[in-house]
């Protein structure tokens, strides 16, 4: 009877929910190290930042080196874009949203990647890294909240979802009125 | 006023308790009742791919006939309260819910203002927008600010938002999608653009309250999860021991744990034995129903110009051979009968029908599912039949039988009846409408008589009619609930909302 437009197989959250994050994370990662060398004079300072989730405060350190800040750096930063790509994906195919409007999708990014940064560093960062606390200025943290998460980062995410389509195998917009149902509204002329 | 004497009373982390509580109940139930229509619009008509947002990923099929009854997406029990497509006990539960929510708010502002109290949420001064722009700077700064009396000026914007903005608006939009209220002041859901927008921004209302939770969450954890709990659950206004803070995390599990067992109780109780929790329920919510809303009469009178050109229709034509034979034959030789408890039986053809005193009325159709449509009606006030049927004093109920023998519906389950009390049936706008904009009755919207009462949700609008019988109580007839989808399908006898 109805037609079926979305389908939400595992396969096809986790291979979408990668790509989609991983895109979004060079996106992300792109206007980090761009708005870092602008507002910090520093290109390095968001690897040192995703680095020390591993490594704590050395990562700050001058004689800490630099090629394995940047590969420490990227391997978290594109390891944990992939996970809230898939977290990203995932929610929108257990809500039915594959085949959402795409500006709601643009929404749904902001609105998850606010939510990622606020967990992230209101919620993660005081309480498992709390060394990183008031290392950013605010200047790099507007930037970083607003700007990178709420208006790239996350955009880049439905835009993903909304090019691909992943899982939408038919479009929901063409649907009619029930065949033999309509009745036409009286001329309020004829009364 | 300072940050000791404040403190966190008793009375707050009980409310805050009770809070998580039936919040949790409203979402859980309003994610049921959503999937009865899982679709959002901005306009009242409900035109098919008009929506703005939907939760499903079914599409209804071009050059078929379907009903709004084919587009529900049952939810799983894990998001939905119960799940598997229950909007009658989904509905028992938010009502409940909504109930137990309203109490626990309006004991906390009570409290709130007879107590010192009020000062941790009322702003009683402009530079409160200032301080919590500085908040925010230290938020974003990774710095969160300082505790202030108790809460800094950004928490106390939020909270007085959630609290004196939020929640009223959640509850003044839920109101703005009851039929009675609508029917009677009918300026009432326009203040938020119609029942459709005012039943959007209710659920963009749920989705803020799921948004603030996450925030609220994750300011704990930014001001540090120790403090916060010892406040919350123990009360205390300074640092906490090491064991106080253990003792707070174990209260707090425990009550987590006391929430989640509620949900699982309700949830399990709903899905293994229905009736028994629609009895439950009922015996809460109904009665609230009947004084707050049910007395409401209608008085809609939409303009012809904004009659919905594609109405939904919702059940398919009766499969049985009398219903056949009189379709066939465009039911001339349908005759209506009025019986039971009255002095002078009635049998009317439609042409008969017909030549009674019609009474046409322009309204919202507004289906339990939640999508509505504005339609014009014909048709014989219910009044009139009374009149001339002199109802005995023993009186009560009208119950509606019908042709609908719900051959699409599985089991077990008889021919589809349905009750209404006299003091509806003889409201003005209570008719027997066998005219749809103007043209006979259609099939799909229930030719020949359909029941058309305007204070009340589209499940009580009986299609397919046959006659009507007038009776003392209707607890001897079926399961004994009052119809069809009452019996089958836990809905409530009355529905104003």
């Amino acid at each position: 009877m109805a037609v079926i437009v979305e389908r939400r197989d595992v396969d096809t959250v986790v291979v979408h929910g990668s790509l989609a994050g991983l895109a979004a994370g060079l996106v992300l990662g792109v206007a980090a190290v761009v708005s870092s060398t602008i507002l910090v004079g520093s290109a390095w300072m968001p690897f040192r930042f995703a680095a020390a989730f591993v490594v704590g405060p050395h990562a700050f350190d001058r004689d800490f080196p630099l090629a394995i800040t940047v590969l420490l750096g990227s391997v978290i930063h594109f390891t944990l874009a992939a996970l809230f790509g898939v977290l990203f994906v995932g929610l929108l195919a257990l809500t039915y949203q594959l085949s959402a409007r795409s500006w709601l999708l643009i929404i749904y990014g902001s609105a998850f990647a606010f939510g990622i940064w606020e967990v992230n560093f209101l919620g993660a960062v005081p309480s498992l890294f709390p060394f990183l606390s008031g290392r950013l200025d605010l200047a790099t943290q507007l930037w970083t909240a607003i700007v990178s998460y709420v208006l790239i980062y996350g955009p880049a995410l439905g835009l993903y979802v909304a090019l691909v389509r992943p899982g939408v195998i038919g479009d929901w917009h063409a649907v009619g009125p029930p065949a033999g149902t309509y009745a036409p509204p009286r001329d309020p002329e004829e009364d | 006023m300072d940050t000791a004497v404040l403190g966190f009373p008793l009375w707050v982390r009980l409310t805050h308790f009770f809070d998580i509580l039936f919040l949790s109940l409203l979402i859980r139930s309003g994610i049921e009742i959503l999937g009865a229509h899982p679709m959002l619009y901005w306009n009242d008509d409900c035109t098919p791919g008009s929506e703005w947002v939907r939760f499903t990923r079914k599409r209804m099929p071009s050059g078929e006939l379907w009903t709004a009854e084919d587009e529900k997406q049952p939810y799983s029990p894990l998001v939905a309260l119960p799940g598997h497509d229950h909007l009658g006990l989904g509905r028992y539960w938010h009502f409940a819910a909504l109930a137990g929510w309203i109490v626990t708010g309006l004991l906390y502002v009570v409290l709130l203002f007879a107590s010192p109290q009020w000062r941790r949420l009322v702003p009683t001064s402009w530079d409160i927008f200032p301080q919590a722009a500085q908040a925010a700077v230290g938020y974003l700064q990774l710095q969160p600010p300082a505790a202030g009396n108790p809460y800094n000026a950004l928490q106390q914007l939020t909270y007085f938002g959630v609290i004196f903005l939020l929640a009223p608006l959640q509850i003044a939009t839920g109101l703005a999608m009851s039929p009675a209220v609508a029917g009677r002041f009918s300026w009432y859901p326009r203040l938020f653009g119609g029942r459709q927008a005012a039943r959007s921004i209710h659920f963009l209302g749920m989705f803020a309250f799921v948004a603030f939770v996450v925030h609220h969450t994750a300011l704990v954890f930014a001001h540090g999860i120790s403090l916060g709990l010892a406040e919350m659950v123990l009360g205390l206004t300074r640092k906490p021991t090491s064991a106080e803070t253990a003792l707070a995390v174990a209260i707090a599990m425990l009550a987590l744990a006391a929430v989640a067992a509620v949900h699982i109780w309700a949830t399990h109780g709903s899905l293994v034995n229905p009736r028994r929790m629609q009895n439950r329920l009922q015996r809460l919510i109904d009665p609230l129903q009947r004084v707050l809303l049910q007395p409401l009469v209608s008085r809609q009178a939409y303009p012809p110009g904004s009659i919905t050109s594609t109405p939904r229709p919702n059940g398919r034509a009766p499969h049985d051979p009398e219903w056949q034979k009189l379709a066939s034959g465009d039911f001339r030789d349908f005759a209506f009968e009025v019986t039971g408890l009255v002095e002078q039986p009635l049998t009317l053809t439609l042409d008969g029908l017909r030549n009674l005193p019609i009474s046409s009325q322009t309204t919202e159709h507004v289906c339990i599912q939640g999508w509505s449509q504005v339609v014009s009606w014909g048709g014989v006030p219910l009044s009139a039949l009374l009149e001339r049927a002199r109802p005995l004093p023993e009186a009560r109920y009208l119950l509606f039988r019908t042709f609908d023998d719900k051959w699409e519906h599985e089991g077990e389950h008889g021919y589809f009846y349905g009750t209404i009390d006299l003091e509806l049936a003889r409201r003005p706008q209570s008719i027997l409408a066998y005219e749809m904009n103007g043209e006979p009755l259609p099939v799909p919207f229930g030719a020949p008589l359909r029941l058309r009462l305007e204070s009340q949700l589209g499940y009580k609008m009986i299609k397919w009619v046959r006659s009507v019988e007038l009776i003392a109580d209707y607890r001897t007839i079926g399961e004994g609930k009052g119809g069809w989808r009452e019996d089958v399908l836990h809905y409530s006898q009355i529905a104003p909302i």
